[in-house]
């Protein structure tokens, strides 16, 4: 295991039941940085997000993290301790039929902060993410680009060390997209930050990311992971 | 339509006067369904979550089953308890025939499987995604089911409504195992039936009212609840 290795898959096969999605026998996702998954739809984008997530158990091989394997279930501590490193946005993120501030200070409340940190903190994400104003009402109500950044909010708030993001700006519009963006530039300056998000513009990739994970005939491929950022897109 | 406005002004005056035989039949009703009501609730609703949120072997017999039970008729349910509570039945020993117990006891026979039946249905209805969200959000398995249990708090209510309407509203049942004896076992819809049989309409009508205002006030706090949580 190399000692910046964040994500490790070892001859790993993702897919559902017989059909396989995406294979991958030796690839690692470093620490830090700020990686895009590139491939056309059904190339298995999501579903590796939901693998490293440990929502999705490979059919055969492993994913680890640090060294450890991602899934072991979903209960145990380790399990829950493990989710808890990273959280997962989804492209039609699933919003609970609450007010924005319950959804976003929802994972806060679950980890055991107080009510009043919790909403505070809650509020700051709320702010960044230019929703401020809506706190109080049902998150159910919020249009699509509004909802996607209740989302964002919702896992930026909780400050974990590795965020992945299915497709963010996917089902939203150009201001959406741009505010958005401007929030993962902001995420990924915080230091010691993995953030691993799939698109289907490699201009978007382009933008925000200084690794290309390219996903061709269900395989992975990782455009120059060593080099400096601006060279990836040269090629 | 003369009979029928002498008979609610006749009511009216009776509720107004808090007439004891109809207070005594509304205070059955309301301790029988309640009580039967609050007990499949306590089963019915977690039950129904659990089989909407797990697949093992037999779920979809249970649930045709479920669905079955729901179109029972309930004079079957009063004939089912009724043999379990008859002396020579296997609880006769416990002497509950023509008691308020009884009379829960078959009316949760009667709503439970409705119980379960509506609160499968809510979980199901809720999205898959609610139990994923909160795993991806680092819940543990258990607050990730209480998410998904409070996605569908209107959905569980309103089973509990419905089945409500139908506790108080069953004659059945009530009939059979409470045997209608007056200030005792006697319900509003046996009252209601014994009364229209002896012609006493305005009994009769203001019980009627009182079933419908019970029905009004249950929806009223149901949207109620539903219009305060969307506000939150």
């Amino acid at each position: 295991m190399s000692e910046n290795a964040l994500f490790e898959l070892r001859n790993a096969r993702l897919g559902y039941e017989n059909t396989t999605v995406l294979e991958a026998r030796d690839f690692t996702f470093s620490k830090s940085g700020v990686y895009a998954l590139l491939g056309p739809n059904g190339s298995g984008k999501t579903t590796l997000l939901r693998a490293l997530a440990g929502l999705h158990r490979p059919s055969r091989g492993h994913i680890l993290l640090d060294g450890l394997k991602i899934y072991r279930g979903i209960r145990g501590p380790a399990a829950v301790e493990t989710r808890r490193r990273m959280t997962l946005v989804a492209q039609s993120p699933v919003i609970f039929d609450a007010s924005l501030l319950y959804n976003v200070a929802y994972g806060l409340r679950i980890r055991g902060v107080g009510a009043a940190t919790a909403a505070e903190r809650a509020r700051a994400a709320i702010d960044k993410v230019g929703l401020a104003g809506l706190e109080h009402r049902n998150a159910l109500h919020l249009s699509g680009g509004e909802a996607q950044r209740a989302a964002i909010a919702r896992a930026i708030v909780l400050k974990t060390g590795i965020v992945l993001l299915d497709e963010p700006t996917g089902n939203v519009d150009v201001e959406n997209t741009a505010i958005i963006e401007s929030i993962i530039r902001d995420v990924s300056e915080r230091a010691g930050v993995t953030i691993i998000f799939s698109t289907h513009s490699r201009r978007q990739a382009q933008r925000l990311a200084n690794h290309a994970v390219h996903f061709a005939r269900g395989r992975l491929k990782l455009e120059s992971p060593d080099r400096p950022a601006g060279y990836l897109w040269d090629s | 339509m003369g009979l029928l406005s002498e008979s609610i002004s006749s009511a009216i005056a009776l509720i107004a006067n808090c007439e004891p035989e109809v207070m005594s039949a509304v205070g059955t009703s309301l301790i029988v369904s309640v009580n039967s009501t609050l007990l499949a609730a306590l089963a019915g609703v977690p039950a129904g979550f659990y089989f909407g949120t797990h697949n093992f072997r037999g779920k979809s017999i249970l649930t045709a089953s479920l669905h079955t039970l729901t179109a029972m008729p309930t004079v079957v349910v009063g004939l089912i308890a009724y043999s379990a509570f008859t002396a020579r039945g296997p609880l006769g020993g416990m002497s509950m025939l023509y008691t308020r117990t009884a009379m829960v006891f078959g009316l949760f026979l009667l709503i439970i499987p409705l119980m379960t039946s509506l609160s499968l249905a809510a979980t199901q209805s809720i999205h898959t995604g609610i139990r994923d969200t909160a795993l991806t959000l680092g819940a543990t398995p258990f607050q990730a089911a209480m998410a998904v249990f409070r996605e569908g708090r209107f959905a569980y209510l309103t089973a509990v409504a419905t089945c409500f309407g139908r506790s108080i509203g069953e004659v059945g049942v009530a009939m059979m195992l409470g045997g209608n004896i007056k200030g005792v076992t006697r319900t509003m819809t046996t009252a209601l039936a014994l009364e229209t049989e002896k012609g006493e309409f305005p009994v009769a009508v203001a019980l009627g009212m009182i079933l419908l205002v019970i029905a009004l006030c249950v929806n009223a706090l149901l949207h109620f609840l539903k219009a305060r949580s969307e506000r939150i």
